[in-house]
């Protein structure tokens, strides 16, 4: 994938900063004003859209990526501070198309109604649990309360990563 | 469960079964289109509203020359504009008028929020820029915020021409309730409000809307889950038939209600896209979601009359509805109102029954139906008033109950507004979820007492019914009908390859609908799962209908399929019966293969009788049959049907600080047939939880001058993960009598029996200090006060 193709205005203006950055562990370079949230940039420069936005002011969780191994909301940060950084995002879950463990279980449990909170709430649990491998059902709550959810009322979320994080405490992949 | 034993035709039983989601994958790997995922078409402009910052005002002029200057706006339009481009909104209201609604403010602004000027410009970024601006010259109005405000003598009208602020009322009494209340031993009153409610769907409202100059045709990419009420709405506005107006509804991430509204911006931005040719897009931020469109600010006056053994003899409700600013829907100003009206006796016994509803107008955002509609605070009222009755009668809070709720020997029984209960099985839910949470020893043993953490215990429990699956007759007799039917429809098509592919008048906002209804189809049609594909979102490609809203698809769309998918199979029966030369009612269609009854080696694929069907050079299709595998049926459900459920909580309440914590949840629940047990119990307890958020947390306040307080989701809290207790759910399946499948909605009841679960729980809890709670949130300052503890310096609460 060649980001430099994906800026919809190749036309720079003086104001455009080239913001160099590996996601999902491809190295991109995409175009953007010092002012655009990280958020935007990966949703409509680098066309990433699984990341959503449902705040826009840092409460609801659904723009959570990884920057660095941890994670952050996206509506939060301006795209020129990850300049060189490493994003993860949901899109980079799945691996050669299968679903992840995580993913799996998610599904298994039941976990996503309307699917908007759901990217979030998986980085959210993917840090969680590269963190803490075997968590507590308060841990998962706690570290979860960040991510809002209207659908679902939560509880299959948890089972799914308890679910998660007791396969892969088996070795099960 | 005894799904697969009573379902006719399903004969690979798909219905019944957790089948996993086929929704999941795309949407777990962010592959999902919600309506900001989609790419963007060339030439596209953003637009952003101007908005009130006045509650009530006259609008005296409009700068927008500096604004017009950014780099990237591309123009900005006024109220005058857009009048000229659209018609605007028109709701009957009382004498025979009508309540206009303008797309944008013309020269009055009624709350804040308002529309009053449109920038297009390149990006989002831009738009803000130059809304920043704009700058608005607005005289001041009187401004009325509360019902009460709204209903005095001399209050400030609205509208000039409409009485009283009133938008819609109606009357109803059986005969002889004013007789039965005179004569009764015991008439318990009060009166039962909500809080104002955002709906809070993680993603926002948009649209994208393209016009094509050629063909003269609208192409609107929107969030609403009722295609074809929107098409209607906009084609009115826009003066456009309606078969140039192509709705499509992409992923929608939740609406609980309020995204079945065709919003003011909605039309503006498809009249932009006409008058400009060129594509328009909108996406609502949260701000603006916690602002322009509330629900749920109800003030149910509610009377019950007992005998002096507890049996209800009559009950009145003298609902009223703070609708905010303008009426939502073009049909009726009051569907919550007329809604409180038809839901209040819910599963009790209720001889004698009046109401008086009305729907009141104020200078605050619009309030829309909202997951439950009027049912949560009708049941908190009932169930309020039964213990009250029970404890001034000496009888157990259960027993009362017992005594009034409908029963199995009582069926079919026809209530006071002339619905029918086809199933009861409200006496198996209340004593399944007694015994399950051990009821009578919590009682006993710990409601009331401070534990050994010094919090106050306390459960609650409540029995409910739920109107759902509502067709087009329950709307004729509320005097409702309209161009929004109550019925939905199928068209389904076994394409010459063999594979199904089922379009319905149903739009999903995350209930699952490509998984059940293939459920539903790939049973009748003998197909496997994986060969029925649902489209659901196209109004160039799906029938005319309804849509999904009030507890409706599984009945309405399911009984679609239904039709739809027999009649195919009939036909694919007649096929297969004339290639195995055998009589069509031998075969029996299941895994893709049609076959004789008893010789399961006679056989053909239904690959085979699809090619028969359509190849008809290179087949032999029997005498007369038609060319092709196709059918388009409507399923309007011939009334309402009761689900039923009894819930009961158990909460903590700490009395130092107020706080309230959910412990422990138990329901019990029938919705009829059951056609995915996983996606039925992901209902209950989201329902559950949102309803959670009502009762202790969330509040759409305004300050008295009409400005919104809650303006972010960190002043608009709605329940996190640590918020939600385990909950115990049990089915109880009962296939309703009337409806074809047997299936009852399932989507709102949890948002209805959790509101006096919860209540009664904690006002059990405090019974040392015999609190009468007819209200909510109950916020930690609110219990404060329950507890007797006055704090003035308190503003949080109500």
């Amino acid at each position: 994938m060649n980001a430099e193709t994906m800026t919809d205005d190749p036309q720079l203006t003086d104001e455009q900063v080239s913001i160099t950055l590996t996601v999902n562990g491809q190295e991109m370079v995409a175009h953007a004003e010092p002012r655009m949230l990280l958020a935007d940039f990966i949703r409509h420069k680098l066309r990433l859209t699984g990341t959503h936005v449902g705040c826009a002011h840092g409460a609801c969780g659904a723009c959570t990526v990884l920057v660095d191994g941890s994670p952050a909301r996206s509506c939060l940060m301006f795209a020129v501070q990850v300049q060189g950084a490493q994003i993860s995002t949901v899109e980079g879950l799945a691996c050669d198309g299968k679903l992840s463990p995580l993913q799996e279980e998610f599904r298994n449990h039941h976990a996503l109604q309307c699917g908007f909170c759901t990217p979030g709430m998986l980085m959210s649990a993917r840090a969680l649990l590269a963190d803490s491998p075997n968590p507590t059902e308060h841990e998962i709550r706690k570290a979860l309360a960040g991510n809002l959810c209207r659908c679902t009322g939560y509880n299959n979320i948890v089972k799914a990563v308890s679910a998660t994080a007791c396969r892969q405490g088996k070795g099960i992949q | 469960m005894n799904a697969e034993s009573t379902m006719q035709d399903s004969a690979n039983g798909y219905v019944g079964k957790p089948v996993p989601r086929r929704e999941d994958e795309r949407l777990l790997k962010g592959l999902g289109q919600y309506i900001d995922d989609i790419p963007e078409p060339s030439g596209l402009l953003y637009v952003g509203f101007l908005r009130s910052s006045h509650a009530h005002a006259v609008i005296r002029s409009i700068q927008t020359d500096a604004a017009r200057q950014v780099k990237g706006v591309h123009a900005i339009f006024t109220g005058a504009d857009i009048a000229a481009w659209t018609t605007p909104m028109e709701t009957p209201v009382p004498g025979g008028k009508q309540l206009l609604r303008y797309n944008m403010a013309v020269d009055r602004v009624r709350y804040v929020g308002e529309p009053v000027a449109a920038v297009l410009a390149d990006s989002p970024y831009e738009v803000e820029d130059a809304l920043e601006l704009i700058e608005v010259d607005y005289d001041s109005l009187p401004t009325v915020v509360s019902m009460e405000e709204a209903m005095q003598s001399e209050a400030p009208l609205l509208y000039d021409h409409i009485e009283g602020n009133i938008a819609f009322e109606a009357r109803f009494a059986v005969p002889g309730t004013d007789e039965a209340f005179a004569g009764a031993a015991h008439v318990f009153a009060d009166t039962f409000s909500s809080t104002r409610l955002s709906g809070v769907a993680m993603e926002m409202p948009g649209f994208i809307a393209s016009f094509d100059k050629g063909h003269q045709t609208l192409s609107l990419w929107s969030t609403s889950h009722l295609p074809h009420k929107e098409r209607w709405e906009i084609a009115l506005a826009l003066g456009l038939p309606e078969r140039s107006v192509r709705i499509m509804s992409p992923d929608v991430g939740g609406s609980f209600g309020l995204k079945t509204v065709t919003r003011p911006e909605v039309v503006v931005g498809a009249a932009l896209a006409m008058q400009l040719g060129r594509p328009i897009k909108w996406q609502q931020d949260r701000q603006e979601d916690l602002v322009l469109m509330h629900a749920r600010d109800f003030q149910f006056r509610i009377e019950l009359a007992v005998d002096d053994q507890g049996v209800i003899v009559a009950v009145r409700n003298t609902p009223l509805v703070n609708i905010g600013a303008y009426a939502l829907w073009v049909t009726t100003a009051g569907l919550d109102a007329a809604g409180a009206g038809h839901h209040m006796m819910g599963p009790y016994k209720v001889p004698y029954y009046a109401y008086h509803a009305r729907a009141i107008l104020t200078n605050t955002a619009p309030t829309a139906s909202y997951r439950g509609v009027a049912a949560p605070i009708c049941t908190f009222g009932m169930e309020s008033l039964l213990e009250r009755a029970a404890a001034k009668l000496g009888l157990d809070e259960v027993e009362i109950r017992r005594r009034n709720l409908i029963r199995k020997e009582d069926l079919p029984y026809t209530n006071a507004v002339d619905v029918t209960h086809d199933t009861a099985s409200h006496l198996e839910c209340l004593e399944r979820v007694l015994s399950r949470s051990s009821y009578f020893d919590f009682r006993k043993s710990k409601s009331g007492k401070p534990g050994a953490d010094g919090k106050f215990r306390g459960i609650g429990l409540a029995c409910m019914a739920d109107h759902t699956g509502q067709g087009t007759s329950i709307a004729r007799k509320r005097g409702q009908a309209s161009r929004w039917p109550g019925y939905d429809g199928a068209l389904i098509k076994i394409e010459p390859d063999g594979k199904a592919s089922v379009h319905i008048s149903l739009a999903s906002q995350g209930q699952g609908h490509a998984t059940v209804f293939a459920q539903v189809a790939a049973d009748r049609l003998g197909l496997r799962f994986e060969d029925v594909t649902v489209h659901a979102s196209d109004t160039a490609s799906v029938p005319f209908g309804t849509g999904a809203g009030a507890s409706r698809g599984a009945v309405a769309g399911g009984g679609a399929v239904i039709k739809a998918s027999t009649r195919i199979a009939e036909k694919m029966k007649r096929i297969a019966g004339h290639i195995l030369e055998a009589d069509a009612k031998d075969i029996i269609l299941k895994e893709g293969r049609a076959f004789v009854n008893g010789v399961p080696d006679l056989a053909v694929t239904i690959e085979k009788i699809a090619e028969t069907a359509y190849m008809i050079g290179m087949g032999t299709l029997p005498e007369g049959e038609t060319i092709g595998l196709d059918a388009m049926e409507f399923y309007d459900p011939p009334s309402s049907t009761y689900a039923m459920a009894a819930h009961i909580a158990e909460v903590s309440v700490d009395p130092g600080t107020g706080l309230v914590t959910v412990e422990r949840y138990y329901v019990a629940h029938d919705c009829g047939r059951v056609l995915n047990p996983q996606i039925v119990d992901g209902q209950i307890v989201g329902a559950i939880v949102q309803g959670i958020g009502a009762v202790l947390m969330e509040a759409a306040r305004y300050s008295e001058d009409g400005q919104p307080v809650a303006t972010t989701l960190l002043d608009y809290t709605i329940p996190t993960m640590l918020d939600v207790p385990e909950i115990v759910l049990d089915h109880i399946e009962t296939p309703s009598t009337i409806t074809l499948g047997g299936m009852k909605g399932a989507g709102e009841s949890g948002a209805v029996g959790v509101v006096p679960a919860i209540i009664l729980a904690v006002k059990d809890a405090l019974s040392a200090f015999g609190p009468s709670i007819t209200t909510m949130p109950l916020t930690p300052s609110n219990v404060m006060r329950l507890l007797g503890v006055h704090d003035d310096a308190v503003n949080g609460g109500t």
